[in-house]
């Protein structure tokens, strides 16, 4: 039954969702175009590959948000609106429809993503060249990216960073939290979504704003959550900083070995709590959607 | 075989009661009228036994089953309005159908379609409401159910196509099975009734066969109708 409904909710979406990917890969294409035939480094085209690129941005970040608001309007609409007459009586339990569309929504917002990933990529490749696109992205991770001048305690030093020098990662730990907090991130969004549509229903009226103010009360939670970890993990890096003596402050491991101590566990703590809410926020669709179910 | 039993069943709306404490069976083979006044729980009942709304209190079974898979593979249900994705087409509706049903009958539904003269290759969003609901009917009915619950199915059709829509409802369930219709339509459809259910506020008026109640009241289950729920 779960292939079945996998089946139908793909074909549903792929209505919509599969020209606006489209619509990103012909975006990605005009983008390298542009960059490719224009210059660098000369005056005159400076105002043509900014337009570019804020205008690539714009419309990268639109069709993400489109993406994730038609999931959320597609789930509302299939299961709470007249739609719901039918999905909820196919002979399917609740937990299946629910799984079907889970699974349905995390692919297409990974599949937008990873589209997303490979277009910036490219569209970089196709500005410094394809051919020292390899070389461009080694520098990026191993080369110096800044001289910044730290002062503490009266003492000025030089200290030079790469781009994982800042983070305070090593490659591997980058590529793994790229990777787990996109997976996360898809999953956590889509359960956001999801869980406030069925929350959303349950109100006698006004039940569209009433997901729309649960998905806010929702993500500026979250966010509060965030902006207080931050400080926390902040906290001890910053005392040692200022601890330190002025001759350490020069040391690349002694700033790598701080920077991780603000990283590694901001990352960690956004992970798991994107997981642990995002299934909690999963298994309250579920339960709403088995006991609670009032289609008006 | 009891083929759906309601028990102490009651729905509320908020502090609102819409269903209060209604308690009634249906055997196979049956066709029965659920007949009301606007606003005497007929949809919210039918809901209920669809699994649509949660009961606020009491119990329904299905074949002698509580609401789950079970009860959803043996109803067909028709909601009083469109249920159907306007953008897909008729064929894909089918298909649609016949993926999810095991006891689906294309081969009925492309008859009943070319019988009122609907191009299967139509999309739902260039026909009229009674068009709309003359497909839903069709879907409907091309299932060889348990029970058929059907809401207003003659509501939004003109007269001409009632007479076929009716048609369509006796000549396409089996005879083990049962029909439930919802209407105020009820001159219509009395000539298929075996039984009625009268809801009044919530609560059951009256329950009997057709033929019982005019041999006792000596009037048509119309005329009947018309001076239980005189405003």
């Amino acid at each position: 039954m779960l292939g079945k409904l996998l089946k139908h909710d793909f074909k549903s979406t792929a209505r919509v969702l599969l020209p606006l990917q489209l619509a990103l890969v012909a975006i990605t294409i005009l983008g390298m175009v542009i960059l490719g035939l224009t210059p660098f480094g000369h005056p005159g085209t400076l105002l043509l590959i900014t337009g570019t690129m804020v205008t690539y941005l714009i419309m990268v970040i639109t069709l993400c948000i489109i993406t994730q608001i038609y999931l959320i309007v597609s789930f509302y609409r299939s299961l709470f609106t007249h739609q719901g007459y039918l999905t909820f009586t196919l002979p399917a339990t609740p937990w299946q429809l629910l799984h079907s569309k889970g699974i349905t929504g995390f692919c297409w917002g990974l599949a937008n993503i990873l589209l997303t990933y490979l277009s910036i990529l490219l569209l970089f490749a196709s500005s410094v060249g394809f051919s020292d696109f390899g070389t461009a992205v080694r520098s990026l991770f191993t080369d110096s990216l800044t001289n910044t001048s730290v002062t503490v305690n009266g003492v000025t030093s030089q200290v030079s960073l790469s781009l994982l020098d800042l983070l305070g990662l090593s490659p591997f730990s980058a590529l793994f939290f790229l990777a787990a907090l996109t997976l996360v991130g898809c999953f956590y969004s889509i359960a956001t979504g999801y869980a406030s549509a069925a929350i959303g229903q349950l109100f006698a009226k006004h039940k569209v704003a009433a997901t729309v103010i649960t998905y806010l009360i929702i993500y500026f939670v979250m966010q509060f959550f965030y902006g207080i970890v931050s400080v926390l993990t902040a906290i001890r890096p910053l005392i040692a900083i200022a601890n330190a003596a002025p001759e350490t402050l020069n040391s690349l491991e002694f700033t790598i070995n701080t920077m991780s101590r603000v990283y590694h566990p901001l990352f960690l703590v956004l992970l798991i709590s994107q997981l642990v809410v995002g299934v909690i926020l999963y298994l309250v669709s579920g339960f709403i959607m088995n006991k609670k179910i009032n289609l008006d | 075989m009891t083929l759906l039993e309601c028990k102490q069943l009651s729905k509320r709306y908020g502090s609102r009661p819409v269903l209060n404490n209604i308690s009634f069976h249906i055997d196979g083979g049956h066709i029965i009228g659920l007949l009301g006044p606007n606003g005497s729980g007929k949809t919210t009942l039918i809901k209920l036994i669809c699994g649509l709304l949660t009961p606020t209190s009491g119990e329904i079974y299905v074949n002698e089953r509580p609401i789950g898979i079970e009860s959803r593979k043996a109803i067909s249900y028709l909601p009083d309005h469109t249920y159907l994705n306007d953008w897909m087409r008729v064929r894909d509706i089918i298909d649609y159908f016949e993926d999810f049903y095991e006891d689906f009958d294309s081969l009925r539904a492309y008859d009943m379609l070319a019988k009122l003269q609907i191009n299967p290759g139509d999309k739902l969003k260039t026909m009229s409401k009674g068009t709309k609901e003359k497909v839903q009917l069709i879907l409907v009915m091309s299932r060889r159910a348990d029970l058929y619950l059907l809401d207003e199915p003659i509501a939004g059709v003109d007269p001409a196509a009632r007479d076929y829509i009716l048609e369509t409802i006796l000549s396409n369930y089996e005879e083990h099975a049962s029909i439930l219709i919802s209407t105020h339509l009820i001159s219509d459809v009395e000539n298929i009734l075996d039984e009625v259910i009268f809801l009044q506020n919530g609560t059951i008026r009256l329950q009997s066969s057709v033929d019982e109640l005019r041999q006792t009241e000596g009037k048509s289950v119309d005329a009947l109708f018309r001076e239980v729920f005189r405003c």
